[in-house]
């Protein structure tokens, strides 16, 4: 029984599959020849999809709409900088772990503030921490530097002797996010993850089945600050440092953005998300340099009428349509 | 003096913040949303109403262009595109974004991104109160009178008239009003395009008090006005007030007397609030 | 065995009051119905004995422990489980995995975060037992918006059989269905599945009532009045003052 569900599922998804492979098989392959500026842009739209993904799983999944992610985002990087500009510590181990302890923490901070109310109190509590996490950057300029930001400007020592280079670093960020999209993606099908989605669609009903809801929005919470702080680490290298507007409203903002358009409630929506997001950007700009921010919006507003529950289902939905699976169970 | 000059000073400043957030508290009340696109309307009323001031030479003209167009653009937002999308908060969301970007992007366009500010100050009052070393300008005075007056006017329609308690209601318990046959909708409507003019308002008359206007001041104008949703509660007059005199004031305090707080002090108050009184300070229910 | 007591539960919103000193109790296996007049306070009780609204005073006792101030997710761990009147499903999901979702709450699986919801075979095959003796086992990978609302109440009793407990309360069970399904749910509820399940059924189905119940209280303004058999209460004229005003013979 369930092998020929398998099957039929793969057909289903063999265009949306094949795709993926695709560009699987050109982001491994083709990196030694790309210019230094395309390995930004992807390493970019890498570090700012697995914030995404981490966003969705509590913003799509847990009902839970955090205005504040990038403050966690902010935390993680800036322990990372701060502990190399301070204390000269510069082995990756010790800074990522410390940097994603650092952004767990700052979560658990956010959700339990936040999760005291319902509703869109959520999303105004967030955002003030959010906030609070980028003015305190702003002001304490002794640990922070202030407006200027942190720029180590360092590739990952790894020890052993081992830094990566600029394409190193490319190969690791890629690795790290792919297997970090694919938990995400694991725990929203198992127990745990099946649990948000009721908790969020029927509180009432979810807690008699016996779920402890709100112990279970926490740790949800805390799941994704991990992996938010997680890309925070990583953004400290492929960004060459950090600086206060990274963790305020602006970049909060631009997460959820990144998740909307990409679709609520996918996990990978957020890594199209940014994916189409970072590639637009890119390349308008090099059209009509100072006025892309209006294509930008247009693109926003047209996704509304054209794909409405995001692009990665409109893609994938395309996928199936293409090869005469159309609009089976959606 | 240094400390009478402060008040005065964060008392227009708060002023001008309390009719920025009036209509975002009572959008966010009656309709659950966060219109992001809010900062938007205060800021091209700035804009507009300057281009005509100079224009025309009048600071009155200004003034109601300044009230229409955001008036309009309100009107505009809310019916062609937040109202199509009714329930659907997500897409409000992406909507309300992109609206920021075009929009925001727009006025960096047209005017360029230094400050813009007032061509033209009503001549009655241009003279100044002179308190010890510090000119408190009399505009600042009328701001502050000005907006006690719409506050005071707003409270009492709040409490004293049916419109209010509709809306009011309408905050608590949408079903009821509805099914008493009053089309909520409409209140709706009338309450977002009410509360962009009030934004538009506090953006023209606020120039001189804030120092001019520039391409972001819709971002950092929205920001304000989420920081006193979130300190004074929602949907009340009393609490939007309560909010924005806290903040005005408190800037202009701590900047005068210990700067290093000023940029610390917003979202200080929050956290605060968000610990010992989530909800805000006037919190209803 | 007593295995639910509830003792002198008082329960009022603002000035109203919706329980007033509510005591009764049920042994284990027993199958109990609670019926009375609309705005008698059944499904008032039945929330506070599920926990989600806790009472202004009185004590709840189940197996034995105090269970007043419980969460309600505490409660079903322990072994109560509730069904609700207005069809409470989760509406995004398929019908297999509203399924899951309530076999799984009650155990240490509910907190696994890397295997699939359905990679469990006996977590499946208690599915399928459930799903089949519905008959929405074929059913199963549809949206369960998109099944008929006699189905949808089937699945609503699945759920909270799912945690095989140890008391069901049911809160209109039947609502919406036809003769035959009602006939059919109370044969289920009689059968010897569920020989040990104690029941608290509120409905207003007296059919149903009577065909499932061994006992009934009556419930009126708050407080439990009368109870006894099928045939006492049918003979009460209390009761049948209740609803249909003097004089009338409750037939």
């Amino acid at each position: 029984m369930h092998r020929m569900l398998t099957m039929k599922l793969l057909k289903n998804r063999l265009l949306l599959h094949a795709l993926t492979i695709l560009i699987l098989l050109f982001l491994i392959v083709a990196p030694p020849f790309l210019g230094k500026d395309i390995i930004n842009i992807l390493m970019k739209i890498l570090v700012f999809g697995l914030a995404a993904m981490a966003l969705d799983l509590v913003f799509g999944y847990s009902g839970l709409w955090s205005f504040g992610h990038a403050g966690i985002f902010g935390v993680g990087a800036y322990t990372v900088c701060l502990l190399m500009w301070h204390f000269s510590v510069y082995n990756f181990w010790l800074l990522a772990i410390a940097g994603i302890v650092a952004a767990v923490v700052a979560a658990a901070i956010f959700a339990s503030l936040g999760l005291r109310m319902r509703g869109l109190y959520f999303m105004l509590t967030t955002f003030a921490l959010g906030e609070l996490v980028a003015a305190m950057a702003r002001t304490f300029r002794k640990i922070t530097n202030g407006t200027d930001g942190i720029w180590p400007m360092r590739y990952p020592d790894l020890g052993f002797g081992i830094t990566l280079s600029h394409t190193g670093l490319f190969y690791f960020v890629l690795v790290v996010v792919i297997i970090s999209g694919i938990i995400l993606f694991r725990i929203t099908k198992s127990p745990f993850g099946y649990s948000l989605q009721s908790l969020a669609e029927n509180e009432v009903r979810a807690r008699t089945l016996g779920y402890n809801t709100q112990l279970r929005r926490f740790i949800a919470f805390l799941i994704s600050g991990f992996f938010v702080g997680l890309a925070g680490v990583l953004y400290v290298y492929t960004n060459g440092g950090i600086n206060p507007p990274d963790a305020g409203m602006a970049t909060s903002g631009l997460l959820m953005i990144l998740v909307i358009l990409g679709g609520v409630g996918t996990i990978w929506g957020g890594l199209v998300g940014s994916a189409v997001m970072n590639l637009l950007n890119y390349f308008i700009s090099i059209i009509i340099p100072a006025r892309w921010p209006i294509f930008l919006g247009v693109v926003f507003i047209l996704t509304i009428f054209f794909a409405r529950g995001g692009l990665y289902p409109r893609i994938a939905n395309a996928c199936k349509k293409a090869i005469g699976y159309g609009n089976t169970e959606g | 003096m240094i400390f009478l000059f402060s008040v005065l000073c964060g008392l227009s400043y708060g002023m001008v913040l309390f009719l920025l957030a009036a209509g975002l508290s009572i959008v966010f009340g009656l309709m659950g949303i966060v219109n992001l696109a809010h900062g938007l309307m205060y800021m091209s009323a700035a804009y507009i109403g300057i281009i005509v001031a100079k224009l025309t030479g009048s600071f009155w003209v200004g003034l109601l262009a300044a009230l229409v167009s955001s008036g309009l653009l309100g009107l505009i937002i809310e019916r062609g595109l937040l109202r199509t999308l009714y329930r659907e908060q997500l897409s409000q969301i992406l909507v309300c974004f992109g609206l920021v970007y075009i929009i925001t992007n727009l006025h960096l366009w047209a005017y360029g991104p230094y400050p813009k500010a007032a061509p033209v100050l009503p001549s009655v009052l241009s003279g100044s109160l002179t308190l010890g070393q510090f000119e408190f300008m009399h505009y600042r005075l009328a701001v502050i009178v000005v907006g006690a007056l719409l506050c005071g006017f707003l409270f009492w329609a709040q409490e004293r008239t049916k419109l209010g308690s509709i809306v009011r209601a309408g905050m608590d318990d949408p079903e009821t009003v509805r099914a008493l046959g009053i089309n909520l909708m409409t209140i709706n409507i009338g309450a977002f395009v009410f509360g962009s003019v009030l934004a538009g308002l506090a953006g023209y008359i606020g120039i001189p008090v804030i120092g001019g206007v520039v391409p972001t001041t819709g971002e950092s104008v929205l920001f304000l006005g989420i920081a006193i949703i979130i300190i004074g509660g929602v949907g009340s007059v009393q609490g939007t007030l309560a909010g924005a005199l806290l903040i005005g004031v408190g800037s202009s305090l701590s900047q005068s007397f210990y700067s290093p707080l000023a940029k610390f002090f917003i979202p200080l108050i929050m956290l605060l609030i968000l610990i010992f009184r989530p909800g805000g300070l006037v919190y209803r229910k | 065995m007593e295995i639910l007591k509830v003792d002198n539960l008082i329960q009022a919103y603002g000035g109203l009051e919706v329980l007033r000193n509510c005591s009764f109790s049920i042994e284990a296996g027993e199958k109990v119905a609670l019926i009375g007049p609309n705005g008698a306070g059944k499904t008032t009780l039945l929330n506070v004995l599920n926990g989600i609204i806790a009472p202004k005073s009185g004590r709840i006792y189940f197996t034995g422990r105090e269970i007043t101030r419980l969460p309600t997710q505490a409660r079903t761990n322990l072994g109560m489980a509730r069904s609700f009147q207005i069809t409470s499903l989760f509406s995004p999901l398929d019908i297999l995995i509203n399924v899951l979702l309530a076999l799984h709450g009650t155990q240490r699986s509910s907190y696994d975060m890397l295997r699939p919801i359905d990679a469990s075979q006996t977590i499946l095959n208690e599915a399928q037992e459930l799903l089949e003796s519905v008959g929405l086992w074929q059913k199963r990978k549809m949206n369960c918006m998109k099944i008929s609302h006699g189905e949808q109440r089937s699945l609503e009793l699945c759920l909270a059989l799912a945690s095989k407990p140890k008391i069901l309360l049911l809160d209109e069970p039947s609502a919406g269905l036809s003769k035959e399904e009602s006939e059919k749910l109370g044969k289920t509820m009689r059968g010897s599945a569920h020989k040990n399940v104690a029941l608290l059924l509120v409905a207003h189905d007296i059919d149903l009532v009577f065909q499932v119940a061994e006992r009934i209280l009556v419930m009126n303004q708050g407080t439990i009045f009368a109870e006894g058999t099928a045939e006492e209460i049918q003979k009460n004229k209390e009761v049948a003052e209740i609803y249909f005003g003097p004089g009338v013979k409750f037939a």
